[in-house]
């Protein structure tokens, strides 16, 4: 009907769709669907911070313990625009007792066992309904050793990385054991396999790590405890340790005095924007506070307030800063429900997020569409480098996919 | 526990950090309208042609480096009218708008840039611009370069076909299906998601 529009312009109106358009459009032309599948594009596309900043939500339903993905778009709109993603493949058929380790980009990364209890992560494209399996390495066996794995997407490479670290799990075994084994291992989607043991060691043997990361800007940060051995026995303290995913080295964030020192609280890791927070939850349930490291100065964290509450949980952030609480609410001869809040404490407004106050397990992320994962067949199995494709067992529901 | 009572539970220590508002003081405007006539120069046909070429753009390769992010075109980029690309004809009312945005974009003045912005903003989604229109002037903001007319006409072509089927934005943006319908039918099924109604 119009002059002919050249595909440059056309490209710029693809590259401001969002994800479910553009897998619609694919079949729009030949020059289209090339572009939307290439490399280049769908890394530009997911590297894009002109796409709104969402949360994602996760929580098990009440009813039937599914697992519920929402997202909300965290701008002026908050909660109002909820997206929900329907997952089958990520059905408990195919991953036992899985739980998120961490999202990047847009990604998120599950991990629990498979049919066969072998240990794989599972990295998603909720938005896409793609997912791509990792069988772990070999694990070590026992008690002496413990694991964490750290998921991140690079952000030179837009390559997503998995990061597994070995670690001594208890002190009394520090002296007899002089190294590690397969102390740290990385998998890269792009190569398909893991490597290992990489050029980088963890700084000191006696270093105990947290399960929780995050990622902020391609670099992993994990909360750690380190010990050292005075003549009066160990001096703990807690520290964050840091694995840069694109150079692949570690490094060591000290934190205060305050935070340190681990006598009556627990301390658990989060992000707003790109400065890491710290939380720290007394351990008699009598409140929180929450510090940040604000970003560009590292090694600097600040006290940002203060909740003197018990049946409060902070369990994440929006993107201006705002915490999202989860406010528990004891109803005699029932189950515990739960309020969802985000609140702001300049303002002291409260925003109620509306989800089912019955829900377990609520956790909350933040997340944007992301194309990555496009270029990957269906179903595809990581295992000893070779790609498997899955076969495609149908869920109990029946549902095809 | 009602959710207001976190009222009074929370003790906000030190400041929040927020994200960097810049404090400008309230300034008087400059008569930019005034000033940027004084310095427009209009070059006439035979002297832009020789010195003001717009660089050959290759339509196979679509130039995804163009930023992505509306940035302030520079001060010094565009302070005329570039007469070597008439602005077409997009209808008189929205001319007006968009030739007065180019103007304004050119300011030095920070404020200036922000409120033409703003306005644009507002126009497009007061006014129902029809997609030929839309695309009339995304033409013209690419031709000449401006990116944050480019954005804000892009953005709003997307508002109306993001949630249209596969046939009609072929129609309106005139593309011929190359496809043969079982290899159309061949991709839809690659996800069959996206396309249950």
């Amino acid at each position: 009907m119009s002059d002919n529009i050249p595909f440059e312009i056309q490209s710029e109106i693809i590259k401001r769709l969002p994800v479910k358009s553009l897998i619609q459009f694919r079949t729009v032309s030949k020059p289209w669907k090339s572009l939307i599948d290439s490399s280049p594009f769908i890394n530009k596309y997911s590297s894009q911070h002109t796409h709104t900043q969402r949360l994602l939500i996760t929580y098990d339903d009440p009813v039937d313990s599914a697992t519920t993905y929402v997202s909300i778009a965290d701008d002026d709109t908050f909660p109002q625009q909820k997206v929900s993603y329907s997952f089958p493949l990520l059905t408990t058929n195919n991953l036992k007792y899985s739980s998120i380790i961490g999202t990047s980009h847009g990604l998120v990364c599950l991990y629990g066992s498979d049919p066969i209890d072998k240990e794989i992560a599972v990295v998603c494209n909720l938005s896409i309904r793609k997912a791509v399996g990792v069988v772990m390495p070999d694990l070590p066996s026992g008690i002496t050793f413990g694991i964490v794995v750290g998921f991140g997407v690079c952000r030179e490479t837009m390559d997503p990385k998995i990061v597994k670290i070995t670690y001594i799990s208890s002190w009394d075994d520090m002296e007899s054991i002089s190294s590690i084994p397969s102390q740290v291992e990385v998998f890269t989607l792009s190569s398909g396999a893991w490597r290992g043991p990489c050029s980088s060691n963890l700084p000191r043997k006696s270093i105990r790590f947290n399960l929780d990361s995050v990622v902020i800007d391609g670099v992993l940060y994990w909360l750690a405890a380190d010990g050292v051995n005075t003549r009066s026995g160990y001096n703990y303290y807690m520290l964050i340790i840091s694995f840069d995913l694109t150079s692949e080295e570690f490094g060591e964030i000290h934190l205060p005095d305050s935070l340190a020192r681990v006598d009556d609280y627990n301390l658990s890791i989060s992000k707003v924007r790109n400065s890491l927070v710290v939380l720290r939850r007394f351990l008699d349930d009598s409140g929180f506070s929450v510090w940040m490291m604000p970003d560009g100065v590292p090694q600097s964290f600040i006290r940002m307030f203060t909740i003197k509450s018990p049946d409060l949980l902070i369990k994440g952030f929006r993107k201006n800063g705002e915490p999202i609480i989860e406010m528990v609410q004891h109803h005699p001869g029932q189950r515990d429900g739960s309020f969802f809040v985000a609140y702001d404490p300049c303002s002291k407004d409260i925003v109620n997020l509306e989800i089912d106050v019955f829900a377990r397990s609520f956790c909350v992320f933040p997340y944007m569409e992301t194309l990555l994962l496009l270029d990957q067949p269906d179903f595809v199995i990581y295992d000893q480098g070779k790609a498997t494709l899955q076969s495609v067992e149908p869920s109990d529901e029946g549902k095809n996919y | 526990m009602d959710p207001m009572d976190i009222n009074n539970l929370l003790t906000k220590e030190g400041d929040k950090t927020s994200s960097s508002h810049r404090v400008t003081s309230s300034l008087m405007l400059p008569n930019w309208r005034d000033d940027f006539l004084t310095k427009t120069v209009y070059h006439t046909m035979a002297e832009v042609n020789e010195t003001d070429q717009a660089p050959t753009v290759d339509p196979k390769t679509p130039n995804l480096d163009d930023s992505t992010t509306s940035s302030q075109p520079k001060p010094e980029q565009i302070t005329t009218i570039n007469v070597a690309i008439p602005i077409p004809d997009m209808g008189p009312q929205l001319q007006v708008v968009v030739e007065e945005f180019i103007l304004k974009s050119g300011s030095d003045d920070d404020e200036v840039r922000t409120a033409a912005r703003n306005d644009l903003r507002d126009f497009i989604e007061r006014e129902e611009i029809g997609i030929t229109t839309l695309l009339v002037v995304v033409k013209y903001a690419h031709e000449v370069k401006n990116a944050y007319l480019l954005d804000a006409f892009c953005e709003r072509v997307v508002d109306l076909i993001k949630d249209k089927k596969v046939v009609e934005v072929r129609e309106i943006l005139g593309i011929v299906n190359d496809f043969t319908p079982e290899e159309e039918q061949a991709l839809r099924d690659e996800h069959p998601w996206a396309f249950e109604d």
